[in-house]
């Protein structure tokens, strides 16, 4: 009798277990099948990623060490980078010049460029007279293709164009070469760089400044704060945490920052810069440039790693503002 | 319902004020007019006959105007023995296949990694993080020889590199998924659909705003860009990497400048037509998340 009962006992644990245990399979099966569904949504930009960066950033340094020979054989040595810093001392290289023009790039766009746009934005958002019209009018060198604005830009400064003409009623020089005087060339990629992009990070400014919660603005209106006094008190407090993480970000694409200059002058007249020298050495058609370009690239990603890594702990040291 | 860009409140300024406003506004003023000045210009160009350019290089074209430019520019610009039709296909498939593609494989990819928990999660969303904030990579070279080496210069296949997820993107639909509640995910669990039915037909249709105002972004850029098609895409030419080469044959022949101006504005077209009809969404949609402060 006593053993009927535990042996019955034993066939319901053995039951439940069982049906416990099937349970846990088919949980194990939705969930690995889930696990599946999932990963079909990321495998592909996996192997994106995989080829693109992990590989591709492996394969840079390899490039950049390679020496070719005449009859086809590489060596792997520090060719390259010799080459780059013997050629620095000499007059009028052009790796010199792209470092040199680059630095001015970049701090035209971060010194000038990025506050005053910052601060023109400003005005739109106060709804200044005409804002739609010039919101829209801003936003247009974002909409068309540098190729079509250095078009009609090159005809406008290009012999016989307007601006020639203009310096001439100005300044009484004739016949001024914009872009084929080295005396100008550059000077004109930066006014170029500066037209077309004072507006350009406009959308991102505006959306900083759409954040400000009205109630804070209004009670200051009600305390009798300027629109001046409104900047300097609540607007630029409240949006310098964004302002201030775009400031830094921009530190990490200093040897990123260039001109127009295949566009414009192809580079003729002093008017070299990184990019336009990668690009260059790129296309050469000659993998011993192709090299060069590895080594400048290398090097250049070098030097921005530790301000990259020294600006991300900034940036995340600037506290969201709490309204 | 409509973000607020501008701040809307009763506008009364005082004397300082309206000085103030009025400078700035002075140099709004000149500053639209530096913008607009170099496109009509073109635009009034490309209605002159090549003598009328030359003689009048200010003024207004005199009558009648030259819109046969227009139909000379289709004709004429060519590249590589490539029409301008086939330069606008080439454009057309570029710039909308890779935003389209780009947007899927975001979306997808933000989606799993906000909605569901798995192994290695974090390391994903970590190496997001990382990517946008420390410049490693490939370096120009590299890039390029790999596009060459998988042959996706001069293909359609080209069109894989938009599967690239990391960047701002997937932080904007990061956060995007992270506002819709889950509740819509487990109602339709609990109604018996699957992981795919529960992706397109629930959770991705949410986030159409959000995709179609970063997909036009994309599609303008794409449809922009002449460096990419220059490097990679040199037998299939878009439009602007082959009126950046048109140009140059024009500037050594001298021949056609209106056609040429003809054919820049035939290339403007399309976004401009675009931004009309998209941007009170694009200007809008902008502060969606992401932004710190």
């Amino acid at each position: 009798m006593e053993k009927n009962k535990i042996s019955k006992k034993a066939d319901s644990v053995q039951q439940v277990l069982s049906s416990n245990e099937k349970n846990i399979i088919t949980l194990r099966k939705a969930k690995t099948k889930e696990l599946l569904c999932i990963w079909s949504f990321l495998i592909i930009p996996l192997i994106n990623l995989c080829i693109f960066w992990v590989y591709g950033t492996i394969q840079s340094f390899p490039i950049a060490f390679e020496h070719r020979f005449m009859d086809g054989t590489i060596k792997y040595d520090f060719y390259n980078f010799e080459y780059l810093i013997k050629t620095l001392s000499e007059p009028g290289n052009i790796f010199g010049q792209s470092i040199l023009n680059t630095l001015i790039y970049w701090l035209l766009g971060f010194g000038f460029i990025m506050p005053f746009g910052f601060l023109m934005a400003f005005f739109l958002y106060k709804r200044i007279f005409g804002f739609k019209f010039f919101r829209f009018v801003f936003f247009f060198p974002s909409l068309i293709s540098s190729v079509i604005i250095a078009a009609f830009f090159k005809y406008i400064f290009g012999p016989g164009g307007q601006m020639p003409y203009l310096w001439e009623q100005i300044f009484g020089i004739k016949d001024v070469m914009f872009f084929a005087d080295s005396r100008y060339a550059f000077k004109t990629l930066l006014f170029y760089n500066l037209y077309h992009g004072l507006t350009g990070q406009l959308l991102y400014w505006l959306a900083a400044y759409a954040r400000i919660p009205e109630e804070i603005v209004e009670a200051g209106k009600i305390d009798g704060l300027s629109v001046l006094k409104e900047f300097r008190h609540i607007a630029f407090p409240l949006t310098l945490p964004f302002f201030s993480t775009m400031m830094l970000l921009n530190f990490t694409g200093i040897l990123n920052a260039g001109g127009p200059a295949l566009l414009l002058t192809g580079g003729d007249y002093g008017t070299w810069d990184i990019p336009f020298y990668l690009y260059k050495f790129t296309t050469s058609g000659s993998l011993n440039d192709q090299g060069l370009a590895g080594a400048v690239g290398l090097f250049k990603g070098l030097i921005v790693l530790p301000f990259a890594l020294l600006i991300n702990k900034l940036v995340n040291r600037i506290e969201p503002v709490q309204y | 319902m409509k973000r607020k860009i501008f701040h809307k409140s009763k506008i009364r300024r005082t004397v300082p004020e309206k000085v103030i406003f009025t400078i700035v506004f002075l140099f709004f003023i000149f500053h639209a007019f530096l913008l607009i000045y170099p496109v009509v210009w073109g635009m009034l160009s490309s209605l002159k006959d090549v003598d009328g350019y030359f003689d009048n290089r200010f003024g207004v074209p005199v009558f009648p105007w030259k819109f046969i430019n227009y139909i000379e520019a289709v004709k004429q610009i060519t590249d590589g023995g490539m029409s301008f039709i086939n330069m606008f296909w080439n454009s057309t498939w570029f710039a909308a296949g890779s935003a389209i593609i780009n947007m899927e494989f975001v979306s997808a990819y933000a989606y799993v990694l906000n909605k569901y928990k798995f192994r290695g999660r974090n390391l994903l969303y970590g190496l997001c993080l990382f990517m946008m904030a420390v410049p490693l990579g490939a370096s120009f070279v590299s890039t390029y020889r790999i596009y060459h080496a998988l042959h996706l210069a001069n293909s359609y296949a080209i069109l894989f590199t938009a599967t690239a997820v990391y960047g701002m993107n997937l932080m904007l639909f990061h956060s995007y998924y992270s506002n819709i509640s889950n509740s819509y995910k487990e109602a339709a669990e609990i109604d018996g659909a699957n992981f795919y039915q529960i992706y397109f037909k629930v959770m991705r249709s949410q986030a159409v705003p959000l995709a179609l105002t970063l997909g036009i972004m994309q599609f303008i850029a794409h449809w922009n860009d002449y460096m990419s098609p220059l490097l990679y895409l040199s037998e299939m030419p878009t439009l602007a990497t082959g009126l950046y080469r048109y140009q140059a044959y024009v500037e050594k022949t001298s021949l056609n400048y209106p056609v040429l101006f003809a054919g820049l504005f035939i290339c403007l077209l399309p976004i401009l037509v675009i931004f009309l009809i998209f941007s009170d969404r694009m200007m809008a949609n902008i502060n969606v998340g992401g932004l710190k402060g």
